[in-house]
Protein backbone atom coordinates (compact mmCIF):
# COMPACT_ATOMS: atom_id res chain seq x y z
CA UNK A 1 0.00 0.00 0.00
CA UNK A 2 1.34 3.33 -1.05
CA UNK A 3 1.59 6.30 1.29
CA UNK A 4 -0.44 8.50 -1.03
CA UNK A 5 -3.08 6.82 -3.15
CA UNK A 6 -5.14 8.67 -5.72
CA UNK A 7 -7.97 6.94 -7.54
CA UNK A 8 -9.98 8.28 -10.47
CA UNK A 9 -9.38 11.95 -9.83
CA UNK A 10 -11.51 14.22 -12.06
CA UNK A 11 -11.89 17.95 -12.34
CA UNK A 12 -13.36 20.19 -15.00
CA UNK A 13 -13.58 23.94 -15.26
CA UNK A 14 -16.78 24.78 -17.08
CA UNK A 15 -16.51 22.73 -20.24
CA UNK A 16 -12.79 22.07 -19.94
CA UNK A 17 -11.87 18.73 -18.39
CA UNK A 18 -8.53 19.65 -16.83
CA UNK A 19 -8.02 16.35 -15.02
CA UNK A 20 -9.61 13.15 -16.29
CA UNK A 21 -9.63 9.95 -14.26
CA UNK A 22 -6.11 10.17 -12.88
CA UNK A 23 -4.84 7.45 -10.54
CA UNK A 24 -1.46 7.82 -8.89
CA UNK A 25 0.47 5.94 -6.20
CA UNK A 26 3.26 7.54 -4.21
CA UNK A 27 5.06 4.93 -2.06
CA UNK A 28 6.78 5.93 1.14
CA UNK A 29 10.36 7.13 0.80
CA UNK A 30 10.27 7.41 -2.99
CA UNK A 31 10.47 10.19 -5.52
CA UNK A 32 7.49 10.05 -7.85
CA UNK A 33 7.27 12.52 -10.70
CA UNK A 34 4.44 13.89 -12.76
CA UNK A 35 5.45 15.27 -16.13
CA UNK A 36 3.69 16.54 -19.20
CA UNK A 37 3.50 19.50 -21.56
CA UNK A 38 2.29 22.91 -20.42
CA UNK A 39 -1.43 22.95 -19.65
CA UNK A 40 -1.54 19.18 -19.23
CA UNK A 41 -3.22 19.57 -15.82
CA UNK A 42 -0.31 18.82 -13.50
CA UNK A 43 -0.72 21.84 -11.25
CA UNK A 44 -4.44 21.17 -11.13
CA UNK A 45 -3.67 17.72 -9.70
CA UNK A 46 -1.61 19.37 -6.95
CA UNK A 47 -4.37 21.87 -6.28
CA UNK A 48 -6.82 19.01 -5.92
CA UNK A 49 -4.50 17.10 -3.60
CA UNK A 50 -3.95 20.10 -1.31
CA UNK A 51 -7.51 21.34 -1.15
CA UNK A 52 -7.27 24.42 -3.37
CA UNK A 53 -9.84 22.97 -5.75
CA UNK A 54 -12.67 20.62 -4.89
CA UNK A 55 -12.53 17.44 -6.91
CA UNK A 56 -15.52 16.45 -9.03
CA UNK A 57 -14.93 12.79 -8.26
CA UNK A 58 -12.20 10.46 -7.16
CA UNK A 59 -10.64 9.35 -3.94
CA UNK A 60 -7.47 10.42 -2.16
CA UNK A 61 -5.97 8.35 0.65
CA UNK A 62 -3.03 9.47 2.72
CA UNK A 63 -1.57 6.75 4.91
CA UNK A 64 -4.80 4.81 4.41
CA UNK A 65 -7.05 7.65 5.61
CA UNK A 66 -9.33 9.47 3.18
CA UNK A 67 -8.66 13.17 2.67
CA UNK A 68 -12.25 14.31 2.45
CA UNK A 69 -14.22 17.37 3.40
CA UNK A 70 -11.22 19.27 4.69
CA UNK A 71 -10.69 23.02 4.54
CA UNK A 72 -7.60 24.09 2.58
CA UNK A 73 -5.67 24.95 5.73
CA UNK A 74 -6.22 21.49 7.20
CA UNK A 75 -4.25 19.63 4.56
CA UNK A 76 -0.84 20.51 5.98
CA UNK A 77 -1.90 19.15 9.35
CA UNK A 78 -2.67 15.84 7.68
CA UNK A 79 0.84 15.84 6.23
CA UNK A 80 0.49 17.27 2.73
CA UNK A 81 2.84 20.19 2.19
CA UNK A 82 3.55 21.91 -1.11
CA UNK A 83 5.44 24.53 -3.02
CA UNK A 84 4.03 26.62 -5.85
CA UNK A 85 4.96 26.80 -9.50
CA UNK A 86 5.13 30.59 -9.37
CA UNK A 87 6.86 31.81 -6.24
CA UNK A 88 4.46 32.40 -3.42
CA UNK A 89 6.61 33.53 -0.54
CA UNK A 90 5.57 36.01 2.12
CA UNK A 91 7.57 38.69 0.44
CA UNK A 92 7.69 41.30 3.21
CA UNK A 93 8.72 38.81 5.86
CA UNK A 94 12.22 37.57 6.59
CA UNK A 95 13.43 34.18 5.36
CA UNK A 96 13.26 32.81 8.91
CA UNK A 97 9.74 34.15 9.42
CA UNK A 98 8.65 32.48 6.20
CA UNK A 99 9.88 29.14 7.43
CA UNK A 100 8.33 29.73 10.86
CA UNK A 101 4.96 30.17 9.15
CA UNK A 102 5.64 26.88 7.41
CA UNK A 103 6.02 25.31 10.86
CA UNK A 104 3.04 27.02 12.47
CA UNK A 105 0.64 24.12 11.92
CA UNK A 106 2.75 22.13 14.39
CA UNK A 107 2.52 24.79 17.13
CA UNK A 108 -0.10 24.41 19.81
CA UNK A 109 0.10 27.50 22.03
CA UNK A 110 -3.14 29.42 22.39
CA UNK A 111 -3.64 33.19 22.29
CA UNK A 112 -3.26 33.45 26.03
CA UNK A 113 0.21 31.85 25.91
CA UNK A 114 1.18 34.15 23.07
CA UNK A 115 -0.04 37.36 24.73
CA UNK A 116 1.85 36.71 27.95
CA UNK A 117 4.88 34.97 26.43
CA UNK A 118 4.71 32.40 29.19
CA UNK A 119 7.02 29.43 29.62
CA UNK A 120 5.02 27.12 27.39
CA UNK A 121 5.10 29.72 24.63
CA UNK A 122 8.83 30.38 24.96
CA UNK A 123 9.66 26.69 24.84
CA UNK A 124 7.57 26.15 21.77
CA UNK A 125 8.87 29.28 20.04
CA UNK A 126 12.50 28.31 20.70
CA UNK A 127 11.87 24.85 19.37
CA UNK A 128 10.16 26.29 16.28
CA UNK A 129 13.08 28.60 15.64
CA UNK A 130 15.55 25.79 15.99
CA UNK A 131 13.61 23.62 13.57
CA UNK A 132 13.27 26.49 11.13
CA UNK A 133 16.98 27.29 11.29
CA UNK A 134 17.74 23.64 10.63
CA UNK A 135 15.48 23.68 7.59
CA UNK A 136 17.20 26.83 6.33
CA UNK A 137 20.60 25.23 6.90
CA UNK A 138 19.56 22.09 5.05
CA UNK A 139 18.86 24.21 1.99
CA UNK A 140 21.98 26.30 2.43
CA UNK A 141 20.05 29.43 3.31
CA UNK A 142 21.38 30.20 6.77
CA UNK A 143 23.01 33.41 5.72
CA UNK A 144 19.72 34.84 4.44
CA UNK A 145 17.90 34.19 7.70
CA UNK A 146 17.28 37.84 8.56
CA UNK A 147 16.72 39.12 5.02
CA UNK A 148 13.34 40.23 3.75
CA UNK A 149 12.75 37.50 1.22
CA UNK A 150 11.14 39.64 -1.49
CA UNK A 151 14.56 41.06 -2.30
CA UNK A 152 16.47 37.77 -2.50
CA UNK A 153 17.70 36.23 -5.78
CA UNK A 154 15.26 33.98 -7.61
CA UNK A 155 17.14 30.74 -6.97
CA UNK A 156 17.33 31.50 -3.27
CA UNK A 157 13.60 32.19 -3.13
CA UNK A 158 12.90 28.90 -4.88
CA UNK A 159 14.88 27.02 -2.25
CA UNK A 160 13.28 29.02 0.53
CA UNK A 161 9.89 27.77 -0.61
CA UNK A 162 11.13 24.21 -0.28
CA UNK A 163 12.44 24.95 3.21
CA UNK A 164 9.07 26.39 4.16
CA UNK A 165 7.24 23.30 2.91
CA UNK A 166 9.74 20.92 4.47
CA UNK A 167 9.90 22.31 7.99
CA UNK A 168 6.55 20.82 9.05
CA UNK A 169 7.89 17.27 8.43
CA UNK A 170 5.15 16.45 5.90
CA UNK A 171 4.29 12.89 5.03
CA UNK A 172 4.37 13.85 1.36
CA UNK A 173 6.27 16.83 0.03
CA UNK A 174 4.72 18.15 -3.19
CA UNK A 175 7.08 20.21 -5.33
CA UNK A 176 5.62 22.07 -8.31
CA UNK A 177 8.36 22.72 -10.88
CA UNK A 178 11.16 23.46 -8.40
CA UNK A 179 13.71 23.76 -11.23
CA UNK A 180 11.73 26.22 -13.34
CA UNK A 181 13.85 29.30 -13.95
CA UNK A 182 17.01 27.86 -12.41
CA UNK A 183 20.31 27.76 -14.31
CA UNK A 184 22.01 24.39 -15.02
CA UNK A 185 24.26 24.64 -11.95
CA UNK A 186 21.37 25.40 -9.67
CA UNK A 187 19.36 22.58 -11.22
CA UNK A 188 22.24 20.21 -10.56
CA UNK A 189 22.33 21.27 -6.92
CA UNK A 190 18.59 20.92 -6.70
CA UNK A 191 18.68 17.33 -7.91
CA UNK A 192 21.32 16.51 -5.28
CA UNK A 193 19.16 18.17 -2.69
CA UNK A 194 16.02 16.26 -3.63
CA UNK A 195 17.98 13.01 -3.54
CA UNK A 196 19.34 13.85 -0.11
CA UNK A 197 15.81 14.55 1.08
CA UNK A 198 14.85 11.08 -0.04
CA UNK A 199 17.85 9.64 1.79
CA UNK A 200 16.47 11.22 4.97
CA UNK A 201 13.25 9.31 4.45
CA UNK A 202 11.08 12.00 2.89
CA UNK A 203 8.47 11.05 0.32
CA UNK A 204 8.45 13.39 -2.64
CA UNK A 205 5.85 13.98 -5.32
CA UNK A 206 7.42 16.12 -7.99
CA UNK A 207 6.07 18.05 -10.96
CA UNK A 208 8.86 18.98 -13.28
CA UNK A 209 9.49 20.19 -16.77
CA UNK A 210 13.19 19.51 -16.85
CA UNK A 211 13.27 15.99 -18.35
CA UNK A 212 16.88 15.36 -17.48
CA UNK A 213 16.22 16.15 -13.82
CA UNK A 214 13.12 13.96 -13.70
CA UNK A 215 14.74 11.01 -15.43
CA UNK A 216 17.84 11.12 -13.25
CA UNK A 217 16.21 11.25 -9.83
CA UNK A 218 12.72 9.73 -10.07
CA UNK A 219 11.82 6.26 -8.87
CA UNK A 220 8.62 6.29 -10.85
CA UNK A 221 7.17 8.64 -13.45
CA UNK A 222 3.63 9.52 -14.53
CA UNK A 223 3.08 11.34 -17.81
CA UNK A 224 0.02 13.51 -18.37
CA UNK A 225 -1.35 15.22 -21.44
CA UNK A 226 -4.68 16.98 -21.95
CA UNK A 227 -5.74 15.98 -18.46
CA UNK A 228 -5.21 12.27 -19.03
CA UNK A 229 -2.55 9.81 -17.96
CA UNK A 230 -0.55 8.99 -21.04
CA UNK A 231 1.99 6.64 -19.60
CA UNK A 232 3.61 5.55 -16.40
CA UNK A 233 6.55 3.50 -15.30
CA UNK A 234 10.19 3.67 -14.32
CA UNK A 235 12.10 6.49 -15.99
CA UNK A 236 13.74 4.33 -18.65
CA UNK A 237 10.46 2.71 -19.69
CA UNK A 238 8.69 6.05 -19.92
CA UNK A 239 11.47 7.59 -21.93
CA UNK A 240 11.03 4.98 -24.64
CA UNK A 241 7.25 5.13 -24.76
CA UNK A 242 6.32 6.42 -28.24
CA UNK A 243 3.20 8.12 -26.86
CA UNK A 244 5.36 10.20 -24.53
CA UNK A 245 7.78 11.14 -27.26
CA UNK A 246 4.87 12.15 -29.42
CA UNK A 247 3.34 14.31 -26.74
CA UNK A 248 6.61 16.02 -26.07
CA UNK A 249 8.04 16.40 -29.54
CA UNK A 250 5.04 16.24 -31.87
CA UNK A 251 4.00 13.55 -34.30
CA UNK A 252 6.53 14.12 -37.02
CA UNK A 253 9.44 13.70 -34.67
CA UNK A 254 8.57 10.29 -33.33
CA UNK A 255 10.48 8.45 -35.98
CA UNK A 256 13.46 10.75 -35.61
CA UNK A 257 13.55 10.45 -31.85
CA UNK A 258 13.37 6.68 -32.07
CA UNK A 259 16.24 6.65 -34.57
CA UNK A 260 18.46 8.73 -32.29
CA UNK A 261 18.31 5.96 -29.73
CA UNK B 1 31.48 42.74 22.24
CA UNK B 2 29.58 44.97 19.89
CA UNK B 3 26.34 43.13 20.52
CA UNK B 4 26.83 43.48 24.25
CA UNK B 5 27.43 47.21 24.17
CA UNK B 6 24.43 47.56 21.87
CA UNK B 7 22.27 45.80 24.40
CA UNK B 8 23.53 47.95 27.24
CA UNK B 9 22.87 51.03 25.16
CA UNK B 10 19.32 49.87 24.54
CA UNK B 11 18.73 49.20 28.21
CA UNK B 12 20.06 52.64 29.06
CA UNK B 13 17.84 54.26 26.47
CA UNK B 14 14.86 52.33 27.81
CA UNK B 15 15.58 53.49 31.39
CA UNK B 16 15.91 57.10 30.33
CA UNK B 17 12.68 56.93 28.37
CA UNK B 18 10.86 55.30 31.25
CA UNK B 19 12.13 57.99 33.65
CA UNK B 20 11.04 60.79 31.34
CA UNK B 21 7.61 59.28 30.76
CA UNK B 22 7.01 58.71 34.46
CA UNK B 23 8.25 62.07 35.62
CA UNK B 24 6.59 64.12 32.87
CA UNK B 25 3.68 65.37 35.04
CA UNK B 26 6.15 66.42 37.76
CA UNK B 27 8.06 68.79 35.52
CA UNK B 28 5.59 71.61 36.01
CA UNK B 29 4.39 71.61 32.41
CA UNK B 30 1.25 73.56 31.61
CA UNK B 31 -2.21 71.96 31.66
CA UNK B 32 -2.30 72.38 27.90
CA UNK B 33 0.79 70.29 27.37
CA UNK B 34 -0.33 67.62 29.80
CA UNK B 35 -3.73 67.37 28.12
CA UNK B 36 -1.90 66.94 24.87
CA UNK B 37 0.22 64.20 26.43
CA UNK B 38 -2.92 62.30 27.42
CA UNK B 39 -4.28 62.66 23.88
CA UNK B 40 -1.01 61.36 22.51
CA UNK B 41 -1.42 58.19 24.59
CA UNK B 42 -4.98 57.74 23.41
CA UNK B 43 -4.00 58.17 19.77
CA UNK B 44 -1.09 55.80 20.20
CA UNK B 45 -3.61 53.16 21.25
CA UNK B 46 -5.83 53.99 18.29
CA UNK B 47 -2.98 53.96 15.77
CA UNK B 48 -1.33 50.77 17.02
CA UNK B 49 -4.66 48.95 17.13
CA UNK B 50 -5.56 50.00 13.59
CA UNK B 51 -2.04 49.08 12.53
CA UNK B 52 -2.78 45.57 13.73
CA UNK B 53 -5.56 44.96 11.19
CA UNK B 54 -4.55 47.34 8.45
CA UNK B 55 -0.78 47.14 8.68
CA UNK B 56 0.07 43.73 10.09
CA UNK B 57 -2.86 41.82 8.58
CA UNK B 58 -3.30 44.07 5.55
CA UNK B 59 -7.07 44.51 5.95
CA UNK B 60 -7.61 48.23 5.48
CA UNK B 61 -10.39 49.60 7.65
CA UNK B 62 -11.87 53.07 7.21
CA UNK B 63 -14.13 52.90 10.24
CA UNK B 64 -11.84 52.66 13.22
CA UNK B 65 -13.34 55.73 14.91
CA UNK B 66 -16.62 53.83 15.22
CA UNK B 67 -15.09 51.44 17.75
CA UNK B 68 -13.42 54.36 19.52
CA UNK B 69 -16.92 55.89 19.75
CA UNK B 70 -18.59 52.68 20.91
CA UNK B 71 -15.99 52.37 23.67
CA UNK B 72 -16.43 55.99 24.74
CA UNK B 73 -20.25 55.88 24.81
CA UNK B 74 -20.51 52.48 26.48
CA UNK B 75 -18.07 53.52 29.17
CA UNK B 76 -19.72 56.90 29.71
CA UNK B 77 -23.26 55.51 29.79
CA UNK B 78 -22.35 52.70 32.17
CA UNK B 79 -20.79 55.11 34.61
CA UNK B 80 -23.58 57.69 34.25
CA UNK B 81 -26.60 55.39 34.34
CA UNK B 82 -25.39 52.44 36.38
CA UNK B 83 -22.63 54.24 38.27
CA UNK B 84 -20.23 51.38 37.67
CA UNK B 85 -16.60 51.70 38.66
CA UNK B 86 -14.21 53.09 36.05
CA UNK B 87 -12.29 49.84 35.70
CA UNK B 88 -15.47 47.87 35.06
CA UNK B 89 -16.63 50.49 32.55
CA UNK B 90 -13.29 50.26 30.77
CA UNK B 91 -13.44 46.49 30.60
CA UNK B 92 -17.02 46.50 29.34
CA UNK B 93 -16.19 49.22 26.80
CA UNK B 94 -13.42 47.01 25.45
CA UNK B 95 -15.79 44.06 25.35
CA UNK B 96 -18.56 46.01 23.62
CA UNK B 97 -16.21 47.41 20.98
CA UNK B 98 -14.61 44.00 20.54
CA UNK B 99 -17.93 42.25 20.05
CA UNK B 100 -19.09 44.93 17.58
CA UNK B 101 -15.83 44.51 15.71
CA UNK B 102 -16.35 40.77 15.66
CA UNK B 103 -19.90 41.16 14.32
CA UNK B 104 -18.74 43.54 11.59
CA UNK B 105 -15.87 41.28 10.70
CA UNK B 106 -18.00 38.15 10.31
CA UNK B 107 -19.42 39.30 6.97
CA UNK B 108 -16.76 41.91 6.14
CA UNK B 109 -13.79 39.56 6.28
CA UNK B 110 -15.31 37.51 3.49
CA UNK B 111 -14.61 40.56 1.37
CA UNK B 112 -11.30 41.97 0.33
CA UNK B 113 -9.59 45.21 -0.55
CA UNK B 114 -11.94 47.92 -1.74
CA UNK B 115 -15.10 46.15 -0.64
CA UNK B 116 -13.82 45.77 2.88
CA UNK B 117 -12.86 49.45 2.97
CA UNK B 118 -16.37 50.45 1.91
CA UNK B 119 -18.09 48.18 4.43
CA UNK B 120 -16.02 49.58 7.28
CA UNK B 121 -16.60 53.11 6.03
CA UNK B 122 -20.35 52.40 6.00
CA UNK B 123 -20.23 50.93 9.48
CA UNK B 124 -18.49 54.08 10.71
CA UNK B 125 -21.30 56.16 9.26
CA UNK B 126 -23.96 53.96 10.84
CA UNK B 127 -22.43 54.26 14.28
CA UNK B 128 -22.15 58.02 13.91
CA UNK B 129 -25.79 58.34 12.81
CA UNK B 130 -26.99 56.13 15.66
CA UNK B 131 -25.04 58.17 18.22
CA UNK B 132 -26.51 61.33 16.72
CA UNK B 133 -30.13 60.18 16.54
CA UNK B 134 -30.73 57.81 19.43
CA UNK B 135 -31.50 60.81 21.55
CA UNK B 136 -33.11 58.94 24.46
CA UNK B 137 -29.87 57.15 25.14
CA UNK B 138 -27.09 59.35 23.79
CA UNK B 139 -28.72 62.80 23.98
CA UNK B 140 -27.71 63.13 20.34
CA UNK B 141 -25.74 66.24 19.38
CA UNK B 142 -25.96 67.59 22.92
CA UNK B 143 -23.61 64.86 23.99
CA UNK B 144 -23.13 63.25 27.37
CA UNK B 145 -22.07 65.56 30.18
CA UNK B 146 -20.84 64.99 33.68
CA UNK B 147 -19.02 61.74 33.03
CA UNK B 148 -17.28 60.94 36.32
CA UNK B 149 -13.51 60.95 36.61
CA UNK B 150 -11.92 57.68 37.64
CA UNK B 151 -11.43 57.14 41.33
CA UNK B 152 -8.79 54.59 42.26
CA UNK B 153 -7.35 53.93 45.73
CA UNK B 154 -9.45 56.82 46.97
CA UNK B 155 -7.77 59.27 44.60
CA UNK B 156 -9.72 61.11 41.95
CA UNK B 157 -7.85 61.32 38.65
CA UNK B 158 -9.28 64.53 37.25
CA UNK B 159 -6.44 66.89 36.41
CA UNK B 160 -4.39 66.07 33.32
CA UNK B 161 -1.31 65.72 35.53
CA UNK B 162 -2.87 62.80 37.38
CA UNK B 163 -4.97 61.35 34.55
CA UNK B 164 -1.75 61.09 32.59
CA UNK B 165 -0.76 58.15 34.79
CA UNK B 166 -3.96 56.27 34.02
CA UNK B 167 -3.42 56.76 30.29
CA UNK B 168 0.25 55.83 30.65
CA UNK B 169 -0.52 52.67 32.60
CA UNK B 170 -3.18 51.33 30.27
CA UNK B 171 -1.30 52.24 27.11
CA UNK B 172 1.98 50.73 28.18
CA UNK B 173 0.29 47.59 29.47
CA UNK B 174 -1.73 47.14 26.30
CA UNK B 175 1.25 47.91 24.06
CA UNK B 176 3.52 45.42 25.81
CA UNK B 177 1.01 42.59 25.56
CA UNK B 178 0.18 43.60 22.01
CA UNK B 179 3.83 43.52 21.06
CA UNK B 180 4.13 40.02 22.50
CA UNK B 181 1.15 38.90 20.48
CA UNK B 182 2.33 40.42 17.20
CA UNK B 183 5.80 38.97 17.69
CA UNK B 184 4.43 35.46 18.09
CA UNK B 185 2.89 32.92 15.74
CA UNK B 186 -0.37 34.89 15.59
CA UNK B 187 1.35 38.00 14.27
CA UNK B 188 3.36 36.03 11.73
CA UNK B 189 0.22 34.33 10.49
CA UNK B 190 -1.43 37.70 9.95
CA UNK B 191 1.58 39.01 8.05
CA UNK B 192 1.50 35.85 5.96
CA UNK B 193 -2.15 36.51 5.15
CA UNK B 194 -1.25 40.05 4.14
CA UNK B 195 1.56 38.92 1.87
CA UNK B 196 -0.09 35.92 0.20
CA UNK B 197 -3.39 34.41 1.28
CA UNK B 198 -3.02 31.34 -0.93
CA UNK B 199 0.35 30.42 0.50
CA UNK B 200 -0.84 31.20 4.02
CA UNK B 201 -3.71 28.75 3.58
CA UNK B 202 -1.28 26.13 2.27
CA UNK B 203 0.77 26.60 5.44
CA UNK B 204 -2.29 25.84 7.51
CA UNK B 205 -3.44 29.34 8.43
CA UNK B 206 -7.21 29.58 8.81
CA UNK B 207 -7.40 32.88 6.96
CA UNK B 208 -10.96 33.87 7.73
CA UNK B 209 -10.78 33.02 11.40
CA UNK B 210 -7.51 34.85 11.93
CA UNK B 211 -8.76 37.95 10.14
CA UNK B 212 -11.95 38.07 12.18
CA UNK B 213 -10.02 37.61 15.40
CA UNK B 214 -7.55 40.35 14.49
CA UNK B 215 -10.37 42.75 13.67
CA UNK B 216 -12.11 42.04 16.98
CA UNK B 217 -8.92 42.52 19.00
CA UNK B 218 -8.15 45.74 17.19
CA UNK B 219 -11.70 47.01 17.86
CA UNK B 220 -11.50 46.10 21.53
CA UNK B 221 -8.34 48.15 21.94
CA UNK B 222 -10.00 51.10 20.20
CA UNK B 223 -12.76 50.62 22.77
CA UNK B 224 -10.21 50.97 25.58
CA UNK B 225 -8.99 54.19 23.96
CA UNK B 226 -12.62 55.38 23.83
CA UNK B 227 -13.12 54.72 27.51
CA UNK B 228 -9.90 56.54 28.39
CA UNK B 229 -11.07 59.46 26.25
CA UNK B 230 -14.54 59.68 27.81
CA UNK B 231 -13.37 59.68 31.41
CA UNK B 232 -10.74 62.27 30.64
CA UNK B 233 -12.89 64.74 28.66
CA UNK B 234 -15.89 64.22 30.99
CA UNK B 235 -17.98 65.26 27.99
CA UNK B 236 -18.44 63.45 24.68
CA UNK B 237 -20.55 64.11 21.62
CA UNK B 238 -20.83 62.26 18.29
CA UNK B 239 -18.73 64.78 16.36
CA UNK B 240 -15.53 63.25 17.76
CA UNK B 241 -16.34 59.89 16.16
CA UNK B 242 -16.97 60.85 12.54
CA UNK B 243 -15.31 59.34 9.49
CA UNK B 244 -12.67 62.09 9.49
CA UNK B 245 -11.32 60.69 12.72
CA UNK B 246 -10.91 57.28 11.09
CA UNK B 247 -8.97 58.93 8.29
CA UNK B 248 -6.77 60.70 10.83
CA UNK B 249 -5.95 57.41 12.56
CA UNK B 250 -5.31 55.68 9.24
CA UNK B 251 -2.90 58.41 8.15
CA UNK B 252 -0.94 57.84 11.36
CA UNK B 253 -0.65 54.16 10.54
CA UNK B 254 0.38 54.85 6.97
CA UNK B 255 2.90 57.52 7.92
CA UNK B 256 4.43 55.19 10.50
CA UNK B 257 4.80 52.50 7.86
CA UNK B 258 2.06 49.88 7.53
CA UNK B 259 2.82 47.02 9.87
CA UNK B 260 5.32 48.83 12.07
CA UNK B 261 4.26 49.26 15.67
CA UNK B 262 7.10 51.63 16.48
CA UNK B 263 6.22 53.63 13.39
CA UNK B 264 2.58 53.92 14.44
CA UNK B 265 3.62 55.12 17.89
CA UNK B 266 5.97 57.74 16.48
CA UNK B 267 3.44 58.92 13.90
CA UNK B 268 0.66 59.14 16.49
CA UNK B 269 2.95 61.27 18.63
CA UNK B 270 3.94 63.57 15.79
CA UNK B 271 0.53 63.92 14.16
CA UNK B 272 -1.27 64.51 17.46
CA UNK B 273 1.23 66.90 18.97
CA UNK B 274 2.40 68.90 15.98
CA UNK B 275 -0.89 70.45 14.83
CA UNK B 276 -1.64 71.47 18.41
CA UNK B 277 1.78 72.88 19.13
CA UNK B 278 1.98 74.89 15.92
CA UNK B 279 -0.76 77.30 16.80
CA UNK B 280 -3.19 78.09 14.04
CA UNK B 281 -2.32 74.83 12.35
CA UNK B 282 -4.87 72.73 14.17
CA UNK B 283 -7.63 73.83 11.84
CA UNK B 284 -5.60 72.44 8.95
CA UNK B 285 -5.17 69.12 10.77
CA UNK B 286 -7.39 67.11 8.45
CA UNK B 287 -5.82 68.73 5.43
CA UNK B 288 -2.36 67.76 6.61
CA UNK B 289 -3.51 64.19 7.24
CA UNK B 290 -5.09 63.98 3.81
CA UNK B 291 -2.03 65.26 2.01
CA UNK B 292 0.23 62.91 3.95
CA UNK B 293 -1.98 59.94 3.18
CA UNK B 294 -2.00 60.65 -0.53
CA UNK B 295 1.73 61.38 -0.64
CA UNK B 296 2.62 58.19 1.22
CA UNK B 297 0.41 56.05 -0.98
CA UNK B 298 1.78 57.56 -4.17
CA UNK B 299 5.41 57.15 -3.20
CA UNK B 300 4.63 53.62 -2.01
CA UNK B 301 6.66 54.26 1.09
CA UNK B 302 4.39 51.75 2.68
CA UNK B 303 6.75 49.02 3.71
CA UNK B 304 9.72 51.19 4.56
CA UNK B 305 9.59 50.02 8.11
CA UNK B 306 10.68 46.47 7.43
CA UNK B 307 13.75 47.34 5.42
CA UNK B 308 16.70 48.90 7.20
CA UNK B 309 18.17 52.03 5.68
CA UNK B 310 21.19 49.99 4.77
CA UNK B 311 19.15 47.42 2.84
CA UNK B 312 17.26 50.06 0.98
CA UNK B 313 20.44 51.86 -0.04
CA UNK B 314 21.83 48.56 -1.23
CA UNK B 315 18.73 47.75 -3.24
CA UNK B 316 18.80 51.15 -4.78
CA UNK B 317 22.45 50.84 -5.76
CA UNK B 318 21.77 47.37 -7.17
CA UNK B 319 19.00 48.77 -9.30
CA UNK B 320 21.27 51.50 -10.66
CA UNK B 321 24.02 48.99 -11.41
CA UNK B 322 21.55 46.73 -13.19
CA UNK B 323 20.30 49.65 -15.24
CA UNK B 324 23.86 50.53 -16.25
CA UNK B 325 24.61 46.92 -17.16
CA UNK B 326 21.53 46.76 -19.31
CA UNK B 327 22.69 49.88 -21.08
CA UNK B 328 26.11 48.31 -21.62
CA UNK B 329 24.53 45.16 -23.04
CA UNK B 330 22.55 47.32 -25.38
CA UNK B 331 25.69 49.06 -26.64
CA UNK B 332 27.48 45.78 -27.19
CA UNK B 333 24.56 44.34 -29.10
CA UNK B 334 24.50 47.47 -31.15
CA UNK B 335 28.19 47.02 -32.05
CA UNK B 336 27.83 43.34 -32.97
N1 LIG C 1 -8.94 27.83 -11.87
C1 LIG C 1 -9.03 27.48 -13.17
N2 LIG C 1 -10.07 27.90 -13.91
C2 LIG C 1 -10.16 27.56 -15.21
N3 LIG C 1 -9.26 26.81 -15.85
C3 LIG C 1 -8.18 26.37 -15.16
C4 LIG C 1 -8.02 26.69 -13.79
N4 LIG C 1 -6.87 26.12 -13.36
C5 LIG C 1 -6.34 25.49 -14.42
N5 LIG C 1 -7.13 25.64 -15.50
C6 LIG C 1 -6.91 25.05 -16.83
O1 LIG C 1 -6.61 23.70 -16.65
C7 LIG C 1 -5.61 23.30 -17.59
C8 LIG C 1 -4.45 22.66 -16.87
O2 LIG C 1 -3.70 23.64 -16.19
P1 LIG C 1 -2.49 23.33 -15.23
O3 LIG C 1 -2.92 22.29 -14.26
O4 LIG C 1 -2.00 24.59 -14.66
O5 LIG C 1 -1.42 22.72 -16.22
P2 LIG C 1 0.11 22.40 -16.00
O6 LIG C 1 0.46 22.64 -14.58
O7 LIG C 1 0.26 20.97 -16.39
O8 LIG C 1 0.88 23.28 -16.93
C9 LIG C 1 -5.22 24.54 -18.37
O9 LIG C 1 -5.90 24.51 -19.59
C10 LIG C 1 -5.70 25.66 -17.50
O10 LIG C 1 -6.06 26.76 -18.29
MG1 LIG D 1 1.80 23.86 -13.76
Amino acid sequence: MALLEVYGLCKSFGGLAAVKDISIMVPKGKIVSLIGPNGAGKTTVFNLLTGFYERDSGQVLLDGAALDKLATHEYIQKGMSRTFQNLRLFSKMTALENVLVGYQSRMKCNDWNMIFHDRKYRQEENQAREKSRNALAKLGLSRYEKDICGGLPYGVQKRLEIARALVSDPKVLLLDEPAAGLNPNETQELSKLILSLREEGNTIFLIEHDMRLVMSISDYVYVMDHGELLSEGEPKQVRQDPKVIEAYFGKGRVAGAAERK
Amino acid sequence: MKIKSNRIFRKLLFCIMACVLISLPLLGLSNFVMRLAVFVWIYILLATSLNFTSGVAGQVSLGHAAFFGIGAYVSALLSLKLELHFLICLALAAAAAGVSGWLVALPAMRLSGGYLAIVTLGFGQIVYIVLLNWIDLTRGPMGLVGIPSPVLFGIEFRKPQSYYYIALFFCVAVLLLFKNYIGSRAGRNLMAIRDDETAAAAMGVDIYKEKVKAFAISSAIAGIAGSLYAHFMLFIDPSKFVGDESTAILSMVVLGGLGSMKGSIAAALVLTALPELLRGFSRYRMLIYGILLVAMMITKAVDWSRYSWYDRMQQWIQRVVQAINRKKGGWKNGAA
